[in-house]
């Protein structure tokens, strides 16, 4: 029998919800403070009514939870604690953080929507998803004479977004929340780097902070000496390497990368998309000390070989397909092909060529190559999407382990051990949850290959771009564009959104409204 | 006489006409639209057109030579050209419409001399219409919006700080 959720449940999700909209909305300021500085006074208006907006719906949304639950205290005896200091549990906990990355799509939207750029509210809210999420696929019109505060808050969205909205919120303004955990692990991120969730959020802070100071201070030299304007320059750095380290994949032009034509800012950036795809664990332990990490890991291991492969497939594809960069020599295949691939290996997005040249010039055999190292991702624990390093890794051995029963005597016991952080045995459990997660994403995949075919799109351009949503990727074959059909548009937006969660807490939210539904 | 006169005449007229009309077509290489140009690239690879389009985002001068990225009002094309036929051109953004310029020069699919960047190697840029500010609009009814809602956050605030009093005594 499905038990219906009580009022006390929805109100207990309501009012930590309610917190964590207010923390996005103190984000804001930002954007806020930018468009002051600027001068920008239709931006300066447009954030200010979202601010407003979000704190009218964040404080209401409190005070009703709030009064729900004491309501339903006097009559439950399980909830004698104060709204305050209850310990919400591992459904509230995930049910939080799925509400809370479509509240942000929402609210996010709003301040890209009054400014004129997009031409609905759906549109809006893709690229709000698309920012949150560290997609990258962008619906802007006219993104060439948008305003460096919008810029700013699309760049800054994959900041947030790529930390975690819920890391966001415990590192800064929800204090001593004892369900932290419970929410860390709601946005994917499994693994803790440090003993206490909220030092890991701080560690994962510092390290982007740190990384943010650098990169932007890298992209800001390159930009200059590309003969781009001092302010400028620090501008496009700072949200590049937003993009880049967050492997999110928007950028302040609308050639993308493409804008620069320059291979100082493509180094730069592929060595910063490399460092937002690799797990926060193993980015401790580098800070630690311990180098020898970066060789030994199994992720780091897979991602080389599944780089290489993948290059292999999409290099070729490009020298025999017939493409322009055929006749080209091995720099313009590793600018052109290499650079796309490490873009899509690492869930960033970046382009330097035309969404219409990789549909129209590069062959399938290029794109079947892409589409696999987009639905590789990177490592866990990282900014990046798909099904990630440490899965693959994992299969492989259970596959290694498979063959070695079969050959070995059958009294042998085999058993099979790989390294991450540690020595770690192979257990049924864990290749269990890899096998799934991996299914979900396949499945996930598909369900958005199947829609762009019945929006009428090719089997292969509709996979790519499926893959690019739900991975988290950005890049494009031509598919996404402000014309194509609203339910694809949704369908991008639902899939960007359960693949940057990995599913469990978007299977949680399904079965709570299932349970409200049908439950007794 | 008289008929063969005049067929001459009609045909020194028809002449006339046909080689204006190829001097006209000789003078200036062809426009092309970024559409066009991103649809089939292969048509114009190597060739002299000419592309029109608005100066965006940033004049990058590097030494002798400068990027200028031209956008069409579809798509952005970047244009590669000697320093000096970017000075004194303005690129547009947020608060400023950037020049309209006229590129001529050669077209390249996919450059070798730029990794493969699909661009124009112009010998000439022309400005057609000068830039200028833009203006920012702002919607009367989003200052009233915006006052109104400040004005809900206060009594909101103001009856949570009423609440708490009440609950303490």
């Amino acid at each position: 029998m499905i038990l219906r959720p009580r009022a006390e449940d929805i109100a207990v999700i309501g009012y930590h919800l309610s917190r964590i909209i207010l923390g996005l909305g103190l984000t804001m300021l930002l954007p806020l403070g930018c468009a002051f500085l600027c001068g920008e006074r239709g931006p300066f208006l447009d954030f200010l009514i979202t601010i407003e907006i979000i704190f009218v719906s964040g404080l209401l949304m409190m005070q009703v939870c709030r009064a729900v639950y004491e309501s339903g205290k006097k009559k439950a005896s399980a909830y004698e604690k104060s709204i305050d200091s209850l310990d919400p549990n591992w459904m509230h906990g995930m049910i939080m953080v799925a509400l809370s990355w479509l509240a942000a799509m929402i609210l996010g939207a709003i301040p890209l929507w009054l400014s004129g750029h997009w031409i609905s509210f759906l549109d809006a809210c893709f690229e709000s998803m698309s920012g949150f999420a560290t997609t990258g696929l962008s619906l802007a019109q006219d993104l060439d004479h948008l305003s460096l505060t919008h810029n700013l808050w699309r760049h800054f969205t994959m900041f947030i977004g790529g930390q975690g909205i819920v890391v966001v919120a415990l590192s800064f303004f929800v204090k001593g929340f004892s369900g932290a955990f419970r929410m860390y692990v709601g946005e994917a991120r499994d693994e803790r780097v440090l003993p206490n969730v909220i030092n890991t959020a701080r560690f994962i802070w510092g390290v982007s902070f740190t990384y943010l100071a650098l990169g932007t201070a890298a992209l800001w030299a390159v930009g200059m000496k590309n003969g781009m304007g001092s302010g400028r320059a620090l501008f496009h750095g700072a949200c590049i390497f937003m993009a880049a380290f967050d492997t999110g994949g928007f950028a302040p032009q609308s050639q993308n990368m493409l804008y620069y034509h320059n291979y100082g800012m493509e180094i730069i950036t592929a060595v910063l998309m490399v460092i937002g795809a690799i797990n926060f664990r193993l980015h401790y332990h580098l800070w630690t000390g311990n180098r020898r990490e970066l060789l030994r890991n199994i992720e780091m291991r897979v991602l080389f070989v599944s780089i290489l492969a993948t290059f292999i497939v999409t290099a070729v594809g490009l020298k025999t397909g017939g493409s322009s960069y055929a006749s080209g020599g091995f720099l313009v295949l590793l600018r052109k092909g290499f650079y796309q691939l490490l873009s899509g290996h690492t869930g960033t997005g970046f382009m330097t060529v035309y969404a219409e040249q990789v549909g129209k010039e590069w062959s399938d055999l290029s794109l079947v190559g892409m589409i696999c190292a987009m639905a590789l991702g990177g490592a866990v624990s990282s900014t990046t999407g798909g099904i990630k390093m440490l899965r693959i890794g994992i299969i492989a051995e259970a596959f290694v382990q498979d063959i070695k029963k079969v050959i070995f005597p059958s009294r042998a016991m085999v058993e099979q051990k790989f390294h991450h952080i540690k020595e770690v045995f192979l257990e049924d459990k864990t290749v269990r949850a890899s096998l799934m997660v991996t299914l979900a994403y396949i499945i996930l995949f598909g369900i958005g290959a199947l829609a762009g075919m019945l929006c009428g799109f090719g089997f292969i351009p509709s996979l790519f771009e499926s893959t690019s949503a739900a991975a988290n990727v950005g890049l494009s074959c031509g598919i996404t564009s402000v014309g194509m059909p609203a339910a694809l548009k949704v369908i991008y937006i639902f899939q960007m959104w359960a693949g940057r969660l990995e599913f469990i807490a978007v299977f949680t939210l399904a079965g709570f409204l299932l349970a409200a539904i049908k439950g007794k | 006489m008289r008929i063969t006169l005049r067929i001459l005449t009609v045909f020194c007229l028809l002449s006339a006409a046909l080689a204006v009309s190829c001097w006209g077509a000789c003078a200036g290489p062809e426009t092309v639209s970024s559409s066009s140009l991103l649809t089939d690239p292969g048509l114009y690879d190597g060739r002299t057109i000419s592309f029109e389009g608005e100066v965006i985002g940033d004049i990058m001068k590097q030494g002798r030579y400068a990027w200028i990225n031209v956008n069409d009002g579809r798509s952005a094309i970047g244009v590669f050209t000697a320093a000096e036929n970017v000075a004194g051109l303005s690129a547009g953004g947020y608060k400023r419409q950037g020049d309209i310029v006229r590129v001529s020069g050669e077209f390249h699919r996919a450059c070798h001399r730029h990794g493969g960047d699909m661009d124009i190697h112009a010998g000439s840029v022309t400005v057609i219409i000068k830039s200028a500010a833009r203006e920012e609009l702002i919607c009367p009814a989003a200052k009233k919006m915006a006052v109104l809602l400040a004005g809900a956050i206060c009594l909101l605030l103001i009856s949570m700080l009423y609440g708490r009093l009440r609950k303490k005594r």
